[in-house]
């Protein structure tokens, strides 16, 4: 598929149960706004169980990147839950699919925040990029705020989870943390926010 | 290599050299620069504190990070934009006079062209890179490359009289995928 031929559609998913529930989440695609004004303490451990809707941000471009959030064991993490995050982006699609979550810690001044992430790749058929470009940010307030901390990476190998932990960030009170796909699929699982 | 659409004057001169290193950063305003001789940046740290970035999502797309295609140090931009919605970035400079006689300043930034991995052979297409160095509004130099080489190429994008400090970098993308590394702005003074 050329770019000289642009297409909307996007590739196959992971499975039709997944395509369908990427379908209804593009229904509110970067309108699903969570805000729980409500001081957290930190460490948060978020492995997308419950309703992660609630908590998470998604930001998509309608019919070129998609987010699935919630239960699906097939791609879960073992041993942590059903919940899991599929953030699928259209391989030659000049955009990402992100979630982001905004974090009210319990305490007001600056600390050193330490986030850390498991990703593992998922190859739609006939995809040729040599792997998915995760990236991982932390912004000062609210999804809109200041990037902070900002790290990339190139995720190869659909075989293993990997765990990533973001670039030190200090942020003053409110802050957020995003993470997005770009030219592929990524499965992400297991969010930990914590002091570092 | 490069195809040349603008030209930029070159200029003999020498003597105090600078180098402007534009470190930078994105997606809104970028912070005040300081004033420094010569400015490079390779986009290295946290790119953002200095950079604001323009992209419309599904149409164009800026990355400034660490990513393997970096030519120095870990970050370099990524801008891709397959059709004419332009990926843009740009960053304040301040470049300080080298001395008080008349000086000449130059801008230049390294560029490469990105394997779209998903087109079939054949069809890939150059990207159109445009370097502009601005006072404000006023445009005081820029070129536009079209891509060819898929290796890091050097690109003088301007050389113009040195008139004033505050100055701003502009890169913009259009028809297809680029990286951007080490722009590099300095002034010299002229020998009289």
């Amino acid at each position: 598929m050329s770019l000289d031929q642009p297409t909307r559609h996007l590739r196959r998913g992971p499975s039709r149960g997944v395509a369908a529930a990427a379908a209804l989440v593009l229904a509110v695609a970067g309108l699903t706004v969570a805000s729980p004004a409500h001081a957290e303490p930190l460490p948060i451990n978020d492995g997308f169980d419950g309703d992660p809707a609630s908590r998470w941000t998604v930001s998509t471009v309608p019919g070129i990147t998609n987010v699935f959030l919630g239960n699906d064991a097939r791609y879960a993490r073992p041993g942590s839950g059903t919940g899991v995050a599929l953030l699928g982006a259209y391989p030659g699609a000049p955009a990402t699919a992100t979630i982001s979550r905004t974090i009210f810690p319990d305490t007001a001044g600056p600390r050193n925040v330490r986030v850390r992430v498991y990703v593992r790749r998922f190859i739609n058929e006939g995809e040729k990029d040599p792997s998915v470009q995760v990236m991982m940010r932390v912004r000062q307030g609210t999804r809109n705020g200041q990037i902070i901390s900002n790290m990339g990476r190139a995720v190869v190998t659909t075989a293993n989870w990997e765990l990533h932990t973001f670039h030190p960030a200090r942020p003053t009170g409110a802050f957020t943390v995003e993470i997005a796909a770009y030219l592929g699929t990524a499965i992400i699982d297991d969010v930990q926010i914590g002091v570092g | 290599m490069f195809r040349r659409l603008g030209t930029g004057r070159a200029r003999a001169a020498i003597a105090a050299a600078a180098a402007l290193a534009l470190v930078g950063g994105g997606g809104y305003a970028a912070g005040p620069a300081s004033a420094a001789t010569s400015v490079v940046d390779g986009f290295e740290g946290n790119p953002y504190t200095n950079w604001s970035t323009r992209d419309t999502p599904g149409d164009s797309f800026v990355w400034l990070g660490d990513h393997t295609q970096s030519r120095t140090g870990i970050n370099s931009g990524h801008f891709y934009a397959p059709f004419d919605v332009p990926a843009r970035a740009y960053r304040p400079v301040v470049v300080d006079r080298p001395s008080p006689n008349p000086s000449w300043c130059y801008a230049e930034a390294w560029l490469k062209r990105a394997p779209v991995w998903h087109n079939n052979p054949g069809t890939e297409k150059k990207p159109r890179v445009s370097l502009v160095i601005r006072n404000g509004l006023v445009v005081v130099g820029g070129t536009t490359y079209t891509l060819e080489n898929f290796e890091y190429r050097r690109a003088p994008f301007a050389s113009f009289r040195y008139r004033q400090p505050d100055l701003t970098v502009d890169i913009s993308v259009t028809n297809g995928m680029a990286y951007v590394d080490d722009v590099t702005v300095w002034c010299v003074q002229e020998i009289g």
